[in-house]
């Protein structure tokens, strides 16, 4: 915020230094003339803009879904170089339709609008700065599975003020690129195909845990849905209550984390009843 | 390896290409073999002995390991040798074997002709009993501890297993008989063993108990080129096929056409032999459709060799990649071991097998299920670009 208002002030300075140079008659020259023509032109560009910008949306998302895996992150992550491209052109041509843009007009007009936008859509525009921000600095890409804040999903759009997350449960959640400033976002798969799973078992202590050990590692080696070439690591955890087990591995696709999850689970605990492991016990408190 | 996408790239054009090819022959009015003519020569070809050329590199290969074994202590004890999943290995090796004309020792073969058991934690007893008679040391011991007293004179076995990938299933406890039969192969130095398997097999094992760490020599199969092809199928080819134009003119369209059919085959026989026949056509004024035409009539019409091409795969669906990528790491698997390895219940599994083998991307046969040669370079290229691992041929 401190930041923010830092740049209005130095806008604001800025646009009043260009307005006594310019002594009045920066309004005249800053406008085109205006015509019927002009204004038939604007509105047809808008129109074609936003015409492309639901045509890309929606053919990323038709085309990404029908080709291999492989390609599909590919043509999901090249979605807000395509909008961007699209409302690059159009916000300058309209510029260049209506405005006459020398450098000293380039100023003034900045200030007046960095002035006017800071105290109207200041959130908006931080959003928006904070997406080009984001497309940089890429903490999410559409197709990553995130989490921020209270939300998990992956995500699925991405547009000027912000990016759109399906859940698990199938819900769409709206999320302000804005949040990147204060927020902390969890990117499970970085715009990869995989991202790791962590998939938990409990038992008595008196478990063997080599024994368990070998059955998760071959119940990961077993799953069809496991990437065979990342890294499957077991882990241990001695708790009061017993020992936990941490098997972590790869899905070949993040988007089958679930399932995969399930996978592994059924096939270790039918692995684990044959052997009759002793899970950890309910502390009854009566007793104590 | 090429990569997956240059792969898709080449794949798509030679698609064209071949659709552009249909059409001229459309035009010409050839029309495909009668399904009777085709069983037929289906037949003839499953008839055929395996291709020379694989013969005599495994021949050579075992015949120089062998002798590398017979005269130094400390050389490899095993040989093994790569197929594709779509390649009869167990017909390949026997055939090497039995129409080896002065084999350097003469070859035992273990299990020939082993089938998953229904329980799959069985096959580590099948293991233990076949290779009982020739491990030199006690199960309890851990091996490479103590290796009893070699010499050099005692090293006249040669073993053979001639398909390994029969002896696991992708389970929990699925591969304890290849654990199992590795540690009695780096034992059991005064044997020499021959395995067969299938490159998506092996590759898996390496993932999951790492195989490859426990046998020095590993060998593929050789890729046939148009004359090994020719050499091949052409025992059949010249009973059948039309040669009407000059000699000369005539030899050098067979020799492209052969060519060609090495090259879509990607050298595979299996691949080469099922390309070969659909790219048979006939005149359809030559036959009367009330009486198809038979192989073992008289008056055969001669048929027309055509451009070979692969055909196209028919679309996917995920669940069918993950069905099609384990029957190609077992290469031949029963219905109820595939839904094991899937992790799913039979009847859910029947469904999808059932379309699969309508889209005539896998085949049964006496109740093993394998992926129809034709298939197998497109469908590779397939599951690698959808992130699957692939063997690498």
């Amino acid at each position: 915020m401190a930041l923010f208002s830092l740049n209005q002030a130095i806008n604001w300075a800025i646009f009043q230094q260009v307005l006594a140079q310019n002594n009045g008659e920066l309004s005249q020259k800053l406008l085109t003339e205006i015509t019927v023509n002009k204004l038939l032109k604007a509105a047809l560009t808008l129109l074609i803009a936003y015409g492309l910008l639901a045509l890309i949306q929606w053919l990323t998302n038709w085309a990404s879904e029908r080709v291999a895996r492989r390609f599909r992150l590919l043509i999901k992550q090249a979605l807000p170089f395509w909008k961007g491209l699209i409302l690059i052109v159009a916000v300058s041509y309209l510029l260049s339709l209506f405005l006459n843009l020398s450098q000293g007009n380039l100023i003034a007009l900045t200030g007046t609008i960095a002035v006017a936008l800071g105290f109207a859509f200041k959130d908006y525009v931080s959003s928006i700065i904070a997406g080009l921000v984001a497309l940089f600095e890429a903490p999410y890409r559409v197709g990553d599975r995130i989490i921020i804040g209270d939300h998990f999903g992956e995500v699925v759009g991405y547009g000027l003020r912000g990016i759109q997350m399906k859940t698990p449960d199938d819900n769409l959640v709206t999320i302000p690129h804005n949040k990147t400033w204060t927020e902390a976002i969890s990117n499970a798969n970085s715009g990869q195909l995989e991202a790791q799973v962590a998939t938990n078992f409990y038992f008595d202590h008196t478990i063997n845990p080599d024994q368990v050990i070998r059955i998760l590692y071959q119940a990961a080696y077993s799953s069809p849905y496991t990437q065979l070439n990342l890294p499957i690591l077991v882990v241990m955890e001695e708790h009061q209550w017993g020992t936990q087990f941490k098997l972590r591995s790869y899905p070949m696709d993040a988007r089958d984390e679930f399932i995969y999850k399930t996978d592994l689970i059924r096939r270790a605990k039918q692995a684990f009843s044959r052997h009759q492991f002793p899970y950890p016990k309910r502390f009854d408190i009566q007793d104590k | 390896m090429t990569d997956p996408l240059i792969r898709s790239i080449v794949q798509q054009i030679q698609s064209w290409f071949s659709q552009a090819n249909k059409a001229v022959e459309s035009q010409s009015g050839l029309v495909d073999l009668p399904v009777s003519l085709q069983t037929q020569l289906w037949q003839e070809i499953q008839g055929l002995s395996t291709p020379m050329l694989y013969q005599r590199s495994i021949q050579d290969a075992i015949a120089s390991a062998v002798e590398n074994w017979q005269n130094n202590l400390e050389a490899p004890n095993s040989l093994v040798l790569l197929g594709n999943p779509v390649e009869p290995i167990t017909q390949i090796l026997e055939d090497s074997l039995d129409n080896w004309p002065s084999p350097i020792l003469p070859p035992k073969t273990l299990l020939p002709t082993l089938t998953r058991p229904p329980t799959p934690e069985k096959i580590k007893s099948q293991l233990q009993k076949a290779t009982k008679p020739y491990q030199q040391q006690e199960s309890s011991q851990t091996v490479g501890d103590t290796i009893p007293s070699e010499q050099l004179e005692d090293r006249k076995t040669l073993l053979v297993i001639p398909c390994l990938e029969q002896c696991f299933l992708r389970c929990i406890g699925g591969w304890e008989g290849i654990e199992y039969l590795r540690d009695v192969v780096l034992a059991s130095r005064d044997c020499f063993w021959v395995i067969g398997c299938n490159h998506w097999a092996w590759d898996f094992l390496n993932f999951v108990c790492q195989i490859n760490a426990y046998f020095d020599q590993v060998q593929p199969l050789p890729e046939l080129e148009g004359e090994a092809c020719q050499d091949w199928l052409d025992a059949i080819a010249k009973t059948v096929i039309a040669l009407d134009s000059p000699e000369e003119d005539q030899e050098k369209r067979r020799h492209s056409y052969w060519k060609s059919l090495a090259s879509q085959s990607s050298g595979i026989s299996s691949i080469a032999a099922s390309l070969w026949l659909q790219s048979l056509r006939i005149s359809p004024d030559d036959f009367d459709e009330d009486t198809p035409p038979s192989l073992n009539s008289e008056s055969l019409p001669p048929l027309q060799e055509t451009q070979p091409s692969l055909p196209h795969l028919p679309p996917l669906t995920v669940k069918d990649r993950y069905i099609l990528h384990s029957v190609l790491i077992h290469g031949r698997i029963t219905r109820s071991h595939l839904a094991l390895s899937l992790g799913e219940s039979a009847s859910i599994i029947q469904s999808y097998v059932q379309v699969l083998i309508r889209k005539g991307l896998l085949q049964q046969q006496q109740g093993q299920l394998s992926i129809y040669a034709a298939h197998y370079v497109k469908l590779k290229t397939e599951l690698a670009n959808n992130n699957f691992f692939v063997g690498e041929d």
